[in-house]
């Protein structure tokens, strides 16, 4: 079957910018767990009489998520209203973006694959409702929280490349700093549009999948909803094609429709039939006036932008040397990476593999055990670059750097350069011989042992020299001198 | 002084402000005396949705009093009010004159009745109108017509007519109104008052009831020119709330410095003046235009596009935007929730709601005119079609602008009409509109002030301008006033006991 047919993919993301109120009004967004209604006012709402006013941050928003993904900024743009009546939605309209949306063309990869994006708008979320037996009830806190709307052209051809493509935009938006993007709290939504065509009867053509010959009608799209977490937009589409492809084989007709994903029972189940395309009367909001996006504020913007998630793992992996395991554990968080960029700034290259060794080992590690976050840390710039510089330059173990670190993190006293000093590392050999031989002369069993072949037992040895130099001494120093003796 | 002070009512805010200073009479006494009349006369003229007591006010009364006494007051300050019930008041009921608000209290308070509340301005009522703002008669309320004060028999004009008719009865000192097509110049016209519209964008609509959301602007309604630039001063401006209002700076509406109109042109719009018009009104405007020129403007013919053009493009604007502002009242939030009993499914609920005992004829005429123009498919060649053709109005009027300060024309082509006229015409409200049209789209600023009677009737004088020319339009009709006695004749219900 995999053969004969073809999967034709186009994504639906919608995502919440993480403005501190909400899109027309001053009301706080955070509305994760407060009781309902509690964040209200008569704009959102839709009291008569209320007027919405633009959060310009939302705007900024929308701006960076289009410059992160490669789209032009409109100059001229305006909000149009979308009416439909439901009530999760007060106005009876949504505040939306019909046809100067702020972000237009651009385009995101995925692997070897440019998936091209035909528009990033802003609009407004509806409230939330609970359906109880007999009756329903709404929370309007969520009502009028800024979202912006991804669409894609439909060029994604597995469900695999969906996954990668999400994936990908989530990374994004959460390292620009717009979004948590968080699926399980609402905070992104996806929404997959899926239709499967026989091989050879269409062709994709200026954004538009097309029949390749007059009297065969292709099949139509089914809209997949209600899907809360990245793995299940694979499992979705992967479960769709299986249907569609089934039901085409089997002599069934594919109807256009709206399916929901079950995530218990990893199926989709019918929704709505589109009996024909809803008619939304848009028209241009008359109470914001059209807006006009200067250059300059574009190029501000731009500024403030992170740099591209491939450029930076470049830059870490092929100039810094690191492994690209560390690299993994350092842009796994933006946040983190963030703040990693920040402690290495001025820092010269060479130094920046031993700064992630230890920012993505013990100071990730104390991060993760202690409340104090990387801003309340006492690990400030200055200190964490002497303590790379030392580490990097054999002045001190990894061990005392570590300890150092975690010190460090919770005492924001300390002084770092008496610290360095007083842990300096014992490399000189005449120091540490005396200490060796003593050692040596005090744990016969291990000398037995690593003559005998166990040659593991020299941690024994190394240990106690540590123990005797409270952690200084360079260990492969150590090591080369307790091997000379013995073997002497 | 007791004799007079059962007038006080009558008084202009110039006349009652000073009154109060100098201690003439309280603030309570020029409160009640509002109050009183309106217990006399409302009966008759139905001005009133919703009065405030005498206790409801009493601490108001006293905090104004307060700020007289203490010589920190406004001008405005205890200078009783209505207000158009169209402005939301916070908890005092505001019904758009619709049955779907009927109990509709306001949690927040519009900019204007706040701004008003500010500087001490004391709401003593809610006024009719049509429902909605949906005419030029206030027929179309769900509640009540308000009459003309000069003729109990004929309507007060609209939407704005409850203000119109209150200012005219004496029953307040001043009113407050909003016009999307002449709905303040309207009723001020058939009413013999000063009312004026600024230019768009000039008062916030924030808290006003959406009627025509591109076109809305509220203003004052008074005895005089001079009165209405006082209330202007105060309710104009910025307004964070309302993001169609500019930054630009108010003028000093209030400071007149003319005594004369040399220097200023005036555009004598001929398309206007040929429009089918009732003989006695073209009468009394070509008289008050000679006036104007005695007094030393330049009266320039102009050549304007046809009014009736105009008329078309507000009727597909304003409707297509009242579909959409008054889509909210579907039934599930405002308006009578019927009983299980009387519905079988969830259509026959909503049309008991919404149809049944919600919107009036003419609310539901404009959402389905509007909802219409907007629909997919016809969006091209009605709401598009007539958003170009106002930029064409707009752009006429700038051509025009270029060589007059000011235009005049007739406010309405009619004086006050039969109450039931209205019914007959389902475009009487864009038909008595007709002069307003225009400038309404292209959000310029007029002001309608009386210019004489005809059959006992007052004809308003319409002058506008261009964008944020309330100033010149004041003036003007501050000298004309200076040199003319008609907006202060008092109708018969007034004076007779």
């Amino acid at each position: 079957m995999k053969d004969k047919y073809d999967i034709i993919i186009g994504l639906e993301i919608h995502f919440h910018t993480k403005t501190k109120s909400k899109m027309f009004c001053r009301c706080s967004t955070d509305f994760w767990e407060k009781d309902p209604n509690t964040l209200t006012c008569p704009v959102c709402l839709g009291l008569p009489g209320a007027l919405p006013v633009a959060n310009k941050r939302a705007i900024e928003f929308a701006i960076k998520a289009g410059l992160a993904f490669n789209c032009s900024i409109a100059e001229n743009t305006k909000f149009d209203r979308k009416h439909y009546f439901y009530p999760d939605l007060p106005k009876a309209y949504q505040i939306s973006q019909y046809d100067k949306p702020i972000c237009y063309d651009g385009y995101l990869s995925v692997g070897d694959r440019k998936i091209k994006i035909q528009r990033i708008h802003q609009e407004e979320d509806v409230a939330k409702m609970i359906h109880m037996n007999d009756f329903s009830l709404v929370d309007y806190n969520k009502s009028g929280l800024p979202l912006l709307e991804m669409v894609t052209y439909p060029e994604i051809r597995t469900a695999d490349e969906a996954y990668d493509f999400a994936q990908k935009v989530r990374s994004t938006i959460r390292r620009i700093g717009i979004s948590d993007a968080d699926m399980e709290k609402g905070q992104m939504r996806c929404e997959p549009n899926i239709s499967v065509q026989k091989k050879g009867s269409w062709e994709y053509k200026d954004g538009k999948i097309l029949s390749t010959a007059q009297n065969l009608k292709l099949n139509p799209k089914v809209e997949i909803k209600n899907i809360a977490s990245i793995s299940a937009i694979r499992k979705a589409i992967k479960y769709e094609y299986e249907r569609q492809t089934n039901e085409l084989e089997n002599g069934g007709e594919i109807v256009q429709e709206t399916r929901g994903w079950d995530p218990v029972n990893e199926v989709t189940v019918h929704q709505r039939t589109k009996e024909e395309a809803a008619d939304y009367r848009y028209f241009p909001e008359p109470d914001i006036p059209p807006i006009i996006i200067c250059r300059d504020w574009v190029n501000e913007i731009k500024e403030t932008l992170p740099a591209k998630a491939e450029e930076r793992r470049s830059f870490y992996e092929d100039k810094c040397e690191i492994k690209s395991k560390t690299v993994d554990a350092l842009m796994e968080d933006p946040g983190f990476e963030q703040r990693f960029e920040e402690l290495i700034e001025g820092l010269e290259e060479k130094y920046v593999s031993t700064a992630a060794s230890l920012a993505t080992g013990p100071w990730k590690e104390i991060i993760n055990e202690t409340e104090i976050d990387y801003v309340g840390s006492g690990v400030t710039i200055d200190k964490f670059q002497k303590i790379v510089k030392a580490s990097h330059e054999d002045k001190i173990t990894s061990n005392i750097a570590k300890e150092l670190i975690q010190r460090l993190h919770s005492d924001k006293k300390l002084d770092v350069d008496e610290m360095i000093n007083s842990k300096q590392q014992i490399s000189d050999k005449d120091e540490l011989e005396e200490i060796v031989k003593n050692v040596i002369d005090d744990n016969p069993q291990p000398v037995n042992d690593i003559k005998e072949g166990k040659k593991q037992a020299i941690g024994v040895l190394i240990g106690q020299v540590m123990c005797e130099t409270k952690g200084k001494s360079n260990p492969q120093v150590v090591t080369e001198l307790i091997n000379r003796i013995i073997n002497e | 002084m007791s004799s007079n002070i059962e007038s006080l009512n009558r008084l202009t805010i110039i006349q009652a402000a000073k009154g109060l200073r100098s201690k003439k009479f309280t603030v309570k006494e020029l409160v009640h005396s509002c109050l009183d009349e309106i217990e006399r006369t409302d009966g008759k003229v139905n001005s009133f949705l919703k009065v405030l007591s005498k206790e409801d006010l009493e601490d108001e009364i006293s905090k104004a009093q307060r700020k007289i006494d203490n010589d920190n007051a406004h001008i405005l300050t205890g200078i009783p009010y209505a207000a158009k019930d169209l402005f939301s008041t916070k908890n005092i009921k505001t019904t758009a004159s619709s049955k779907i608000l009927e109990d509709y209290k306001p949690q927040y308070e519009s900019t204007v009745t706040k701004k008003l509340k500010d500087v001490g301005a004391i709401l003593i009522g809610k006024t009719n109108l049509d429902e909605f703002a949906h005419g030029s008669s206030t027929e179309t309320s769900a509640f009540k017509v308000s009459r003309c004060p000069w003729d109990l028999d004929r309507n007060a004009g609209g939407s704005s007519g409850g203000s119109g008719s209150a200012v005219s009865a004496h029953q307040t000192i001043f009113a407050i109104g909003t016009s999307t097509a002449g709905s303040i110049q309207n009723p001020s016209s058939i009413c013999g008052i000063s009312g004026l519209k600024g230019t768009y964008g000039r008062v916030s609509r924030y808290g006003v009831i959406a009627m025509g959301s591109s076109l809305d602007c509220p203003g004052p309604m008074c005895k005089s020119a001079q009165d209405a630039a006082i209330v202007m001063e105060v309710i104009s401006g910025e307004d964070r709330n309302d993001s169609t209002t500019t930054p630009k700076t108010v003028d000093d509406y209030s400071n007149f410095k003319r005594n004369d109109l040399n220097n200023i042109k005036i555009g004598y719009p001929k398309s206007y003046f040929k429009t089918d018009m009732q003989e006695g009104v073209k009468d009394r405007v070509e008289d008050a235009v000679k006036k104007l020129e005695k007094l030393g403007a330049d009266i320039v013919e102009v050549d304007i596009m046809k009014p009736e053009f105009s008329v078309a493009v507000y009727t597909i604007v304003c409707r297509s935007e009242v579909s959409s502002n008054l889509g909210r009242y579907h039934g599930t939030r405002y308006g009578n929730q019927p009983t299980k009993s009387d519905f079988d499914d969830i259509f026959e609920y909503f049309k008991q709601s919404r149809s049944m005992n919600g919107f009036g004829l003419e609310a539901k005429r404009r959402i389905m005119t509007g909802t219409f123009a907007l629909s997919s498919g016809y969006a091209d060649e009605f709401y598009k079609k007539a958003q170009k053709v106002r930029t064409l109005v707009i752009d006429d009027f700038n051509n025009v602008f270029k060589k007059v300060d000011l235009i005049v024309s007739p406010t309405t082509p009619t004086v006050a009409q039969k109450i039931g006229a209205a019914v007959e015409n389902p475009l009487y409200g864009e038909l008595a509109d007709i002069f307003a049209c225009g400038p309404a789209i292209s959000g310029l600023p007029g002001i309608s002030i009386p210019c004489g009677f005809t059959e006992d009737l007052p004809v308003g004088l319409h002058i506008f301008g261009p964008h944020w020319s309330e100033k010149l339009c004041l003036d003007v009709a501050k000298v004309y006033q200076d040199n003319t006695d008609y907006h202060n004749k008092l109708p018969k219900i007034v004076t007779e006991k």
